[in-house]
């Protein structure tokens, strides 16, 4: 409609613009040429300002121009659909209130005036045209103008303008604020009228608020939600959805047109006409949501207008037309108050529901993008190891599809040792009692076909009862780590193949402690020391006493960044031992002391013995003056190079290793001086210097030398000068002994290149990597503790102390120092994870996973510990997130088991609610839906003796004050109860339950839902819940307001086995007709849903009951309208039969002497009219006794009714009984002969009454084809007949025949025309739809069929 | 001569104590009409000359016969209502017969309707045989009162 319109107001727009160009053209015309001449280009720009405004001017007034024309049609519908009709207003609802109301909803409050004014001025013609004074018309539309600015006013603060109806809270909330403007609109309206119209202010006061209210609630929504939709709304989501909207609003059409229409049922019947399009609301509500909902109501309303104006339909009265009116007024008020507005909140409750479950797919999206962002791997599989998830970079990572890969059990896609791990690992994992996590590293094939490494962390899901339903890993590529960790591997294993290959050497690296890092060789056996007895213990520690005092100085000096060495005897042998400073790397300044040192260790003992011996040769010769050959074949055959100097510094002596390090002949050596040889300068002047020293001190002297040679980069000697003295003391010579150490050299420096690399490695890894010895003391930590703690990186902090040593806390180390324990202890890698006790927030704490991981010796001993301690605060994280997004979906699962369980419900108890059981049964069925549904232990109907019997309403508004409230709470009795039992009994009716006497009083005095908990129970309120509002206590009790109930909160005593009581009273309107309670075993907190819930069942009760005692009234008054009956019966025929006996009888004596033979006639006419008195009175006893009639044989009832009309008319009738009637009766039910007899009673008044019949024929005939009975009654008069058509529906108890038919499955005709007299008949058929209920067969009574003339004589 | 007559034929008869009060019955009742007829012979000065079922039918008879007295019950069937019978016999032009409400209805709207419409009076259907000859009496003498 809004588009329509805006192409209106548009196609206006145009028009004007081109009349105000054509005002233009002729005011142009009209002017003076000269002035236009010099004015033209003037009026162009002032013609486009002109526009401008035009245009601006129109956009503010169109909202304007939209609601006067919406007004305006609404007051035309109203006026000519209502006020024109047969019997004129007030309409059912006020339609322009519904239009204003919107109109305030949709606009900003600076804005409402315009409309205001707007209604005013439009209303104005139209009151005036009924007669209305303007002043009177004034003070009747200020109400009109305040309901919709205090609804609005009331809405603001809780919902969003205007309301969208999209959950239950809107349109509580909207039902609530518009119920409450109303009332105060109504209140101020009805005493204008009272004052200046003389109307009755509550009649009018109930009128206007029923007809506002329920324009506001039907078809200001409708409205609203229509704008809301706009264009769009109009488009079906689909083709099906576009034909299901047609079918549904067609059907509402076709058959709002068909019960307006419908004439065929007397009036009794037409109002149930009303219930029809009940099926079609509840249809619209579940699959159109409120606009649909809403939509189909202000349909049916429009088109009832008109009927209840008209009085058709449902509406149709044959009684005073104008009270008739009133009734279907408030009945058409009523029906769409209580039946339409809950499919209203039905609707919203859907459409929240649909909203919960778009938010559940939302979520499980959003999880979904969580998942497939992750870089980690994430798949689930089943315990068989089918997959049933792989995100994405697990695909991208296996190099297969999602296709590929789902479905499948994994392990066959993996190299086959580590298959048999994983699946090891996996069973094991099941086989857990708990949910575990169980890590796996193992190798797998990659994109590229390479062997990978990855670790993945499984965990297991459960269901509710703790079984495994599916497995989750996160994994990671971890090959980068492994190929580190192998390297390193490789390297060290390198590094002590060269170590262990030094001959006859050892070698032991120490750090700043003097603490052994690495010790290996082949030279620590022959020394009695191991690998093991050295690595991570101090000199102090691995040595004895007396040589570690040796060492240690060594050891330091090394530090120191000084080379020294000395010669050690041990256990008779030489050992020369040479400590060097160890850098950490290349690039380190030869400044900076050294933090680590190297000792090598070399036997000796043989050099030492041959040099002895030389020595005692030399001696020997020196004293015999020979050279000893002796000696030259030792010196020839040494590895190691070996001279003799003069003490002028001359060679003498070279032996064979000399010749060949030096590349020379001897001879050309001998005789010259390190300076002659042609040597480097850096090479000779350390030799010529230290030969010189030797020379000068006569002392030993040992260093190393650096030599260029042309294969390597240095050739490496150990140099030692040996002064030869001649016995008087006289240096004879010096002797040289050069060892060539460049492997020695070189296998050093490759393994501090080692170090280095590995250094590299772990340095740069995110992941914490230390190392600690079996006292838990650090000998290796990488940079990257700095994450955890506040020292210095530096190594020295850290190296050799232990985490108490460091001064942290043992909550935080505790649990890692005892798995690193049991690791020592049993060899076994474990994982642990950690808090980060140290994160910035607490509230989102830190994650640490610890792989602890052994280091055996070559002796299978745990010589150390590795901890690589990965930050797995992400993995945790989205874990937790993971976690919270199932636990939220779970919530969201159950919220909607809930909602429909719910929604089941309460369809179920409305089905009941229009269903044809007992009242008792009713209720037990709602106590039992509401016991179900809100989980209570047991759910009881507490009201007064004869609840649902219209004889004693116990309501508010007769007993209004606190003591009558108190009395009446006495009154009341268990009326139905499910799951009651107290003292271990279950409940009797009509028992007493006086422990709810006080809440029950409260709940009836302040007709608000009362709660109790038991004595230690807390006050039963959920707080968290938004909608709880809490007011001040005074008296030890709390009055909350719970959503829009508020709930008055009791502490009190209950019987075992209840701990908290909800009390909920049963109200119709002003009339309390008692409570529901809902006792739970447990204490209990309320929450706002649910004690609306209750409030629901508990208005559902009330409708119960208001059900029941309309049932009694309408018994009751067909009860005194059948007695009425038999009394003008009695009145019309015995009464004046025994009268004219009477009178026969007073006259007769004078009469016989003056007329004889007339007298004598008199005492005939006395006898027949006593008889005809008599078949009077036996026929009205037959229907005052309904069992006479039943075991009475039809068509004797028959005969003696004809037999009764006949005499009292005069007129003779003759019963015809056909076929095998009698035989066939016992198989016709009693309801259907029942039927017959007032079918016939109601044709046979007519005819002997109006149409002055001369003759009237009764017959009755029965047939039995192939099991199926037919049964015809017929009465045919040869009286005036008449015109049916021309008879109103009403009139002849035509309509009376027609439904005692039709509620026995039979089906009357009637045929007369004027002046050929009336055949009524009545056929039945067994078997047919609607048939009366079989009776069990009797036994078969003989009544031969009789052919009876009409009046007995 | 049979009770049971038809009207039109009772309306020819003239009664051979030769009367001077002559009465027309109306009332749906058969066994009413007859037994009323046999009672008022024993009034020697009151002559039933006709009955009626219905008011048309009363109507027609009274326009005919120009009876005294019309005894009337007011519950007939028919289009006209009793007292509406009762209004129409007031015409001015032709004799005007007083009418004598005899009813057993205690309705307590249609008797004074009736008698507002112009009845003379009303004798319930309780009543003594004699209570309803004085009456006829006593109308017809306020008629020849009016004459």
């Amino acid at each position: 409609m809004r588009d329509s319109l805006s192409r209106m107001v548009r196609l206006l727009d145009q028009l004007r613009i081109t009349l105000a160009t054509w005002v233009d053209r002729v005011q142009a015309t009209l002017r003076p040429s000269e002035v236009g001449q010099r004015m033209q280009h003037s009026s162009l720009r002032e013609h486009e300002k002109r526009q401008a405004r035009w245009r601006a001017t129109w956009r503010a007034g169109r909202p304007l121009l939209v609601f006067a024309v919406a007004y305006l049609v609404a007051w035309s519908y109203l006026f000519v659909a209502a006020f024109l009709g047969k019997a004129p207003p007030p309409a059912p609802l006020f339609a322009p209130g519904a239009v204003l109301l919107s109109a305030i909803l949709l606009t900003p409050s600076r804005h409402w005036w315009r409309f205001l004014v707007a209604a005013f001025v439009i209303q104005v013609p139209i009151l005036a045209y009924l007669h209305v004074p303007l002043w009177w018309n004034l003070l009747g539309y200020t109400p009109d103008a305040i309901g919709p600015i205090i609804a609005a006013s009331l809405m603001r603060p809780f919902i969003a303008l205007p309301p969208r109806f999209a959950t239950l809270r809107d349109v509580s909330i909207y039902t609530a604020c518009v119920g409450v403007a109303v009332a105060i609109d109504a209140t101020i309206g009805s005493a204008v009228n009272a004052v200046f119209g003389g109307e009755a202010y509550w009649a009018t006061w109930v009128s206007w608020y029923l007809g506002d209210v329920l324009a506001d609630l039907v078809l200001a929504p409708a409205i609203l939600l229509w704008l809301a939709a706009g264009f769009g709304g109009l488009r079906a989501g689909s083709r099906r959805r576009f034909v299901e909207a047609g079918l549904l609003y067609g059907g509402l059409l076709l058959l709002g047109r068909f019960v307006i229409d419908a004439r065929v049922l007397g009036p009794d019947a037409a109002p149930a006409l009303i219930y029809l399009p009940v099926p079609l609301l509840l249809w619209a509500a579940a699959r159109f949501g409120p606009r649909g909902v809403a939509t189909a109501l202000s349909l049916l309303i429009i088109l009832s207008i008109p009927a209840v104006a008209n009085a058709l339909g449902p509406f149709a009265s044959t009684s005073d037309p104008a009270a008739a009116v009133l009734g279907h007024i408030l009945t058409l008020r009523l029906f769409v108050l209580v039946i339409g507005v809950p499919p209203f909140f039905l609707a919203a409750l859907m459409q929240e529901r649909v909203a919960a479950e778009g938010a559940l797919r939302e979520s499980e999206a959003r999880y979904q993008a969580v998942v497939e962002t992750q870089t980690e791997m994430i798949t689930r599989y089943r315990p068989d190891t089918t997959l049933t998830f792989v995100n994405d970079a697990t695909c991208r990572s296996w190099g297969r599809s999602r296709e590929e890969s789902l479905d499948k059990p994994f392990l066959a896609a993996l190299p086959e040792a580590a298959a048999a791990r994983v699946q090891e690992t996996i069973q094991a994992l099941l086989a857990q009692p708990h949910p575990g996590v169980a890590t796996t590293e193992h190798e797998a094939w990659g994109p590229d076909g390479s062997m990978r490494w990855h670790q993945w962390v499984n965990r297991t899901i459960l269901d509710a009862e703790g079984r495994v339903i599916e497995l989750q890993g996160i994994g990671r590529d971890i090959t980068d780590r492994k190929r580190a960790e192998e390297a390193l591997r490789a390297s060290e294993a390198r590094y002590r193949t060269v170590v262990r290959n030094l001959p006859r050497s050892a070698v032991l690296l120490f750090d700043a402690d003097l603490r052994h890092t690495f010790a290996d060789g082949p030279g620590l056996l022959a020394l009695g020391l191991t690998p093991e007895g050295l690595e991570g213990h101090t000199v102090w520690e691995a040595f004895p006493g007396e040589l570690a005092a040796t060492l240690a100085p060594h050891y330091e000096a090394a530090l120191a960044g000084r080379a020294v060495a000395l010669d050690l005897e041990h256990a008779g042998q030489t050992w020369h031992v040479q400590s060097v400073p160890l850098p950490a790397a290349a690039s380190e300044i030869a400044a900076v002391p050294a933090r680590a040192g190297m000792v090598l260790l070399q036997d000796a003992t043989e050099q030492r013995r041959a040099r002895d011996e030389l020595e005692r040769e030399r001696t020997r010769a020196t004293r015999l003056g020979a050279l000893s050959q002796e000696f030259r074949t030792l010196a020839e055959h040494s590895p190691d190079l070996i001279a003799r100097f003069d003490p002028g510094g001359r060679l003498r002596y070279v032996n064979q290793a000399g010749v060949d390090l030096l590349g020379q002949p001897a001879e050309r050596w001998i005789g010259r001086t390190f300076a002659d040889m042609g040597l480097p300068p850096d090479v000779s002047a350390p030799l010529t210097q230290a030969l010189r020293d030797v020379v000068a001190t006569r002392a030993p002297r040992t260093f190393d030398l650096d030599i260029p040679s042309p294969e390597g980069p240095v050739d490496a000697l150990h140099v030692r000068f040996v002064p030869e003295l001649a016995e008087d003391g006289a240096l004879q010579s010096v002797l040289s002994i050069a060892t060539d150490v460049t492997a020695l050299k070189h296998a050093e420096a490759r393994l501090a290149e080692q170090e280095r690399h590995f250094r590299t490695l772990v340095e740069h890894s995110p992941d914490i990597i230390a190392r600690f010895d079996r006292q838990l003391r650090y000998s290796y930590v990488s940079p990257a503790i700095r994450r955890v703690s506040p020292l210095p990186v530096a190594e020295m902090a850290y190296i050799g102390k232990t985490n108490a040593e460091l001064g942290w806390p043992e909550a935080v180390y505790g649990p890692a120092h005892q798995a690193i324990a049991r690791v020592f202890q049993t060899g076994e890698a474990e994982t642990l994870e950690e808090i980060d006790a140290n994160s910035p927030d607490p509230a989102r704490p830190g994650y640490f996973r610890a792989q602890i991981l052994p280091e055996h010796a070559d002796d299978g001993r745990v010589e150390s510990v590795l901890t690589v301690t990965t930050d797995i605060t992400d993995f945790k994280r989205t874990e937790q997130a993971l976690r919270e997004a199932n636990a939220r979906i779970e919530a969201a699962r159950e919220a909607e088991e809930r909602r429909k369980q719910i929604a089941e419900s309460l369809r179920g108890v409305l089905e009941v609610l229009n269903s044809q059981r007992a009242p008792r049964d009713i209720l037990q069925y709602i106590v039992r839906q509401a016991n179900d549904v809100l989980g209570s232990a047991a759910a009881v109907i507490y009201g007064p003796a004869q609840l649902t019997d219209a004889r004693s309403p116990q309501t508010r508004s007769e007993a209004p004050a606190a003591a009558r409230v108190g009395d009446l709470a006495t009154t009341l009795r268990v009326q139905a109860a499910e799951g009651l039992r107290t003292g271990g009994l279950r409940a009797r009716p009509h028992q007493r339950l006086p422990f709810a006497d006080s809440a029950v009083e409260q709940a009836l005095s302040s007709a608000r839902p009362v709660a109790v908990t038991g004595v230690d129970g807390r006050g039963s309120l959920a707080p968290e819940d938004p909608g709880v509002r809490e007011s001040a206590a005074t008296d030890g009790n709390a009055t909350v307001g719970v959503g829009d109930t508020a709930l008055v909160c009791l502490a009190g005593e209950l019987p075992a086995p209840f701990h908290a009581l909800l009390v909920v009273p049963i109200r119709v309107r002003d009339s309390l007709y008692g409570c529901l309670l809902l006792l739970y075993s447990q204490p209990h907190d309320f929450e706002a849903e649910e004690v609306a819930l209750a409030q629901a069942y508990a208005d559902q009760v009330a409708q119960a009951i208001t059900n029941a005692r309309l049932q009694v009234h309408l018994e009751q008054a067909a009860a005194a309208a059948e007695r009425n009956r038999l009394a003008q019966e009695l009145h019309d025929t015995v009464k004046q039969e025994l009268y004219s006996a009477g009178l026969i009888a007073q006259s007769l004596p004078i009469v016989w002497q003056t007329h004889p033979a007339r007298a004598e006639a008199a005492l005939r006419e006395l006898f027949a009219t006593t008889q005809s008195a008599y078949a009077g009175l036996q026929a009205l006893l037959l229907e005052l006794r309904p069992t006479a009639l039943e075991q009475l044989p039809l068509a004797e009832a028959l005969r003696q009714l004809s037999a009764a009309m006949s005499t009292r008319a005069g007129v003779p009738v003759v019963v015809d009984v056909e076929g095998a009637a009698a035989m066939l009766e016992p198989l016709v039910p009693a309801a259907v002969k029942i039927a017959c007899y007032r079918v016939a009673q109601e044709a046979l008044m007519n005819a002997t009454k109006h149409a002055r019949a001369h003759a009237i024929r009764v017959r009755l005939r029965a047939t039995a084809t192939s099991g199926r009975r037919r049964l015809e009654l017929e009465i045919a008069d040869d009286g005036r007949g008449f015109d049916p058509r021309a008879i109103p529906a009403g009139h002849l108890g035509l309509g009376i025949m027609r439904e005692r038919a039709r509620s026995v499955g039979a089906h009357v005709q009637v045929q007369s025309h004027a002046g050929q007299g009336t055949v009524v008949s009545m056929t039945w058929r067994s078997g047919q739809k609607n048939s009366a209920p079989e009776e069990p067969k009797r036994a078969e009574r003989a009544h031969p069929a009789v052919r009876v003339g009409g009046c007995p004589s | 001569m049979s009770l049971m007559s038809e009207p039109g034929a009772q309306s020819t008869a003239k009664t051979e104590a030769g009367g001077t009060l002559r009465v027309v019955i109306v009332d749906d009742h058969p066994a009413v009409r007859r037994s009323l007829r046999f009672a008022l012979l024993s009034a020697e000065d009151i002559d039933v000359v006709g009955e009626a079922a219905d008011a048309e039918e009363a109507l027609w008879i009274c326009g005919d016969l120009h009876p005294d007295v019309v005894i009337m019950d007011l519950r007939l069937p028919g289009r006209l209502s009793g007292a509406e019978a009762i209004r129409a016999l007031q015409r001015p032009e032709g004799s005007v017969p007083q009418v004598v409400v005899h009813t057993a209805d205690h309705d307590a709207r249609l008797v004074p309707e009736a008698l507002a419409a112009g009845a003379w009076g009303y004798v319930p259907k309780q009543g003594e045989l004699a209570e309803l000859i004085a009456a006829i009496r006593a109308a017809h003498a306020r008629r020849q009162a009016k004459a």
